[in-house]
């Protein structure tokens, strides 16, 4: 049996093969999104004549929710298919499996957002592109990653998942919300560095604390 | 390969120990951070600040500062101190009740520059950290019919 | 074809048990407490009659963070032990949780409006936290409903009730960063206990809710020992009737 790094990279190739040939998360994804900024600016634009307050929260809003989209696909889809008793019939490691979801939900959630930021340019008729930005972008989408894996994992195995997941995900990611927003409303008003710094350093740590607990916890809601 | 139990333990140990350490980080870092939630009376005046700068200011209420308008008595003015800082606020609205003289306040609106006034839209109190019981003297003498 | 001798199934949930008298004890200690709080004890030098609350607000407060503790700890061992009484210490804790949060963030924000002059504080880390734990344990509850009641689905839901309480420390930190509007503790920051003439018949009311929940806790203990007897009981019928 392979190792550990081995694992995860042969997971990852084929996750991301399945999404090469069917596109089925990235384009639920992105019409998702683009639908999200347009109801927002449809809601919110007549009550305020300066649209860079929306950016942030619209935004991430976008993303949040486009994930939960992607995150229910990629797990009922093992389920459907019985890709995961495969895959556990296996020596494989489950923290391979795990690594290897958190790896795929980060790199579509981070294509999101390479289309995602160009159209919203667009859109909203302000340029949000910043350098300080990508780090934010690629942490929060690591702890939207991070946590909704395990809980997609989790109610995969009820009757109920597209209902359950945005219940309990939503909540759990709170700090990741807060942080994400606070700091792309900083870097988008080009605030210095310390003022923002802090939540940045927020989001990295919700990442680390949760990937490490769900990466030892993961391996419990796909065995029978 | 070894065995599957003790790769777990391994990995539980390894887990365990970082998110402790994130954890105390993560506390560390608030405690630094928590200083700039509100401005005092002399940081707003050594400030400075523009007019459409929205701010929050704490202090004490000053003794007997208080005036409420005669017509409308949604409308007041009072001072807010902070050991002989004073910066005098004008608010329109209710008032909670353990507002009055002494009583640490909050407030939230614009301060100016030239006439030395700060304009507050939102006003929060805050109960003292300690209770204590009523004595009967003040009891017999109701508080809020004072004004 | 019935050859098996009747099994007479063991009841927990009897209507009077030993723990009658302990739900007397109960109802006294709430009747006195009650009194004590509302009419003996002095009105507070600044907040007047709406300290009240506090006499209700905090001992319910120290219930739920207590009771989202055990739900963590039971999850935990659960997941380690894999013994279903953990598992069901953790999912009638929750229910406590849920409940003494939901007493809580009521009077919490009855309190809050003439004292501060407002029902909610988004900018105070303890209040969003507490409604943040709501949400994560109402989600957990529903986990726990909406699926069926294997070892699976058991096993699942103790993995977010041990990510849930991992995430109350992260978001009341991350909110904290506003913090400024509920002092701290009276009774934590001992440097000035209160007198004892709030003191005491704090202390009753905390004893007293204290008691209710863990009667609650009991009597709900009970019930679901009886429904797992119930599914064996299911399970020898079916397997009766295809014998």
């Amino acid at each position: 049996m392979p190792g550990i790094y081995h694992q995860v990279l042969r997971l990852f190739y084929r996750e991301l093969l399945i999404e090469f040939r069917s596109k089925e998360q990235l384009t639920t994804m992105f019409i998702f999104a683009l639908t999200t900024v347009i109801i927002f600016q449809f809601s919110f634009e007549m009550r305020t004549g300066n649209v860079k307050i929306l950016i942030p929260g619209v935004l991430w809003i976008s993303i949040f929710l486009s994930s939960i989209l992607s995150l229910n696909r990629s797990f009922s889809r093992d389920h459907e298919e019985n890709a995961l008793i495969g895959m556990l019939s296996t020596p494989l490691d489950p923290l391979s499996i795990y690594i290897s979801k958190v790896l795929t939900t980060t790199f579509l959630l981070c294509a999101l957002d390479l289309i995602l930021l160009p159209i919203m340019t667009i859109l909203l008729n302000s340029s949000i592109f910043y350098t300080n930005l990508i780090p934010v972008l690629i942490l929060g989408n690591i702890g939207i990653s991070a946590t909704g894996a395990i809980v997609a994992s989790t109610v995969a195995n009820t009757k109920s998942r597209e209902t359950l997941l945005p219940v309990i995900l939503l909540p759990l990611l709170l700090p990741v919300l807060l942080g994400c927003v606070t700091a792309t409303g900083a870097i988008i008003d080009e605030k210095p560095l310390q003022q923002y710094g802090n939540w940045i350093q927020i989001v990295a740590i919700y990442d680390i604390i949760f990937t490490f607990a769900s990466g030892l916890m993961f391996h419990f809601t796909i065995e029978n | 390969m070894s065995n599957p139990q003790k790769k777990f333990n391994k990995r539980l140990l390894i887990g365990i120990f970082v998110i402790i350490i994130s954890t105390i980080y993560l506390i560390t870092l608030s405690m630094d951070a928590a200083s700039a939630i509100y401005v005092t009376p002399s940081e707003l005046l050594d400030s400075n600040v523009q007019p459409d700068d929205r701010i929050r200011l704490g202090g004490q209420v000053r003794e007997g500062s208080i005036f409420r308008n005669r017509e409308n008595k949604l409308e007041l003015e009072f001072i807010v101190e902070e050991e002989d800082t004073q910066v005098p606020v004008k608010y329109n609205g209710s008032t909670p009740d353990i507002f009055g003289d002494n009583a640490i306040v909050f407030v939230e609106g614009y301060y100016y520059d030239d006439t030395n006034i700060f304009l507050a839209d939102t006003l929060l109190t805050r109960h003292p950290d300690t209770m204590e019981p009523l004595s009967q003297e003040i009891i017999n003498s109701d508080p809020n019919d004072s004004y | 074809m019935r050859n098996r001798p009747e099994e007479k199934p063991h009841l927990n949930s009897k209507p009077i048990s030993k723990l009658t008298g302990f739900g007397v004890i109960t109802l006294v200690l709430v009747l006195i407490s009650t009194y004590m709080s509302l009419v003996s004890a002095p009105l507070e030098a600044i907040q007047g009659v709406h300290q009240k609350i506090f006499y209700i607000h905090v001992p319910l407060a120290f219930i739920a963070y207590a009771s989202i503790t055990v739900v963590f700890i039971a999850s935990l061992l659960f997941l380690a032990k894999n013994d279903s009484k953990w598992d069901r210490l953790a999912r009638i804790s929750a229910e406590i949780g849920i409940l003494s949060t939901t007493i809580v963030l009521f009077s919490g924000s009855l309190w809050g409006r003439p004292v501060w002059g407002a029902w909610w504080s988004w900018s105070d880390a303890r209040l969003v936290t507490t409604l943040v734990m709501w949400l994560i344990y109402m989600g957990y509850l529903m986990l726990r409903s909406l699926s069926k009641s294997n070892s699976q689905t058991v096993k699942i839901a103790s993995v977010i009730g041990v990510l849930g309480f991992i995430n109350v420390p992260i978001t009341y930190f991350s909110v904290y960063l506003w913090t400024y509007l509920h002092p701290l503790p009276t009774l934590q920051s001992s440097t000035e206990r209160p007198e004892s003439s709030i003191l005491v018949p704090f202390l009753l009311s905390f004893l007293a809710y204290l008691a209710v929940i863990l009667v609650i806790g009991i009597v709900r203990t009970n019930l679901e020992k009886d429904f797992d007897q119930l599914e064996i009981l299911k399970k020898q019928v079916e397997g009766n009737r295809w014998e």
